[in-house]
């Protein structure tokens, strides 16, 4: 019986029923798919910023990180949106989406740096993905079967992603990238540690901060990037050398 | 694959009708059965328990069946866990695992069609032996 089981198994096995497709080039498609569907939402609820003198320095910065860091800066797309919630996030396929009311947060370039890497962080460490599994892994594997997921799903896991929080190692992982790419790019980053702490004391207020919600434990997290960067013995330059604040006030 | 071999005793109508309810247990179950392969192997699990006192022929099919329901339960429960590792765990997507989920998928249809098959012989009182599963049956069950 074992052995005739073993026989049609292992006769099936030598056809070629993948042609190449793997769980990972399917998690790709599944993934860019879902990325271009969630964004589409974002973009019903909130209007691009036209700001196109902001634009072009957080392309600047984007760029600057990408390259210094060996990754492609077309295979990562920032987006800008006009809201006053306190709140980035990625999202499937490598996007990573900034409200205004974050930019407006940050006291200079390299605070919006910081926050940049460190969500590109989260991209190259695919914590996306493995957050999607862990909190959607059915739907996600009806979308792979070809499924249609239906605008109140795509809703529901956008609510999700942009309100609930990534683990505490994968913070720590994505904080420790973004050193690593601040530093290699030649900024400082010590401007994530500021924001990091200002940020923690708008907790427990009645206008808390989306973004902390969704990165946890900013106080500590801001005090372990000052032991980091205490030992960095670099000298750096200003990143944007205009007014940061009279840049984001253009219309 | 089947075999009709004569049985001891003409069984009675009540054992009739409950040995063929043995088979037809499994496929009551069968939807639940298909995500929760465990939910066939209780059913006639409790079958089998409750007639464990009943006559030989109604003993003796729930034994095949019961027999029937662990191998087809060892191997969906294995298609499931594959599956699940595959996709929220490090498995990769692979033929073996394609070859797996299609053989797996085979041995459930032969297994339901020899089910209803049997249970309709069984409740007009025709012994069937299955093969292999009736061996281990003629094993472990005695009159």
């Amino acid at each position: 019986m074992i052995l005739l089981f073993a026989l049609i198994w292992f006769g099936l096995s030598r056809i070629d029923f993948l042609r190449g497709t793997t769980t990972e080039t399917i998690g790709k498609e599944t993934e860019e798919k879902l990325g271009e569907l969630l964004l589409k939402q974002v973009e019903l609820k909130h209007d691009k910023s036209r700001n196109d003198s902001l634009l072009a320095v957080i392309a600047q910065i984007h760029h600057r990180i990408c390259t210094a860091n060996d990754i492609d800066p077309e295979s990562i797309r920032v987006h800008v949106f006009k809201s006053a919630t306190i709140n980035a996030a990625v999202l499937p396929g490598r996007n990573v989406i900034v409200f205004t009311g974050l930019l407006n947060f940050t006291e200079n370039a390299e605070e919006f740096a910081g926050v940049l890497a460190h969500e590109i962080g989260h991209i190259t460490e695919n914590h996306i993905m493995d957050r999607m599994m862990a909190e959607f892994g059915t739907t996600l594997l009806l979308m792979m079967s070809g499924m249609d997921a239906g605008s109140e799903v795509i809703s529901n896991i956008l609510r999700i992603l942009t309100t609930s929080a990534f683990s505490r190692e994968q913070e720590r992982e994505a904080d420790q990238k973004a050193i690593a790419f601040l530093t290699a790019s030649d900024i400082d980053p010590v401007y994530l540690g500021n924001f990091l702490l200002r940020i923690s004391t708008k907790d427990g207020s009645r206008n808390v901060p989306e973004w902390l919600s969704t990165h946890p434990d900013s106080r500590d997290r801001a005090a372990r990037i000052y032991e980091k960067t205490s030992e960095l013995e670099m000298e750096f330059e200003p990143l944007y050398p205009g007014d940061w604040s009279e840049l984001l006030d253009l219309p | 694959m089947l075999k009709h071999p004569p049985f001891p005793y003409e069984p009675p109508e009540a054992e009739m009708e409950k040995a063929s309810n043995s088979y037809l247990m499994s496929l009551i179950a069968i939807m639940i059965g298909m995500p929760m392969p465990i939910a066939n192997l209780l059913a006639t699990g409790i079958f089998f328990l409750g007639n464990r006192r009943g006559g030989f022929f109604t003993r003796w099919h729930c034994t095949q069946a019961m027999l029937s329901q662990i191998t087809i339960f060892l191997v969906n429960a294995a298609a499931v866990g594959w599956t699940l590792y595959v996709f929220f765990g490090a498995g990769e997507l692979s033929n073996y695992y394609v070859a797996y989920l299609i053989t797996a998928a085979l041995i459930n249809l032969l297994e339901f069609i020899m089910t209803i098959y049997t249970a309709v012989k069984t409740r007009r009182g025709i012994h069937v032996e299955w093969w292999f599963w009736g061996s281990m049956t003629n094993a472990i069950c005695r009159e």
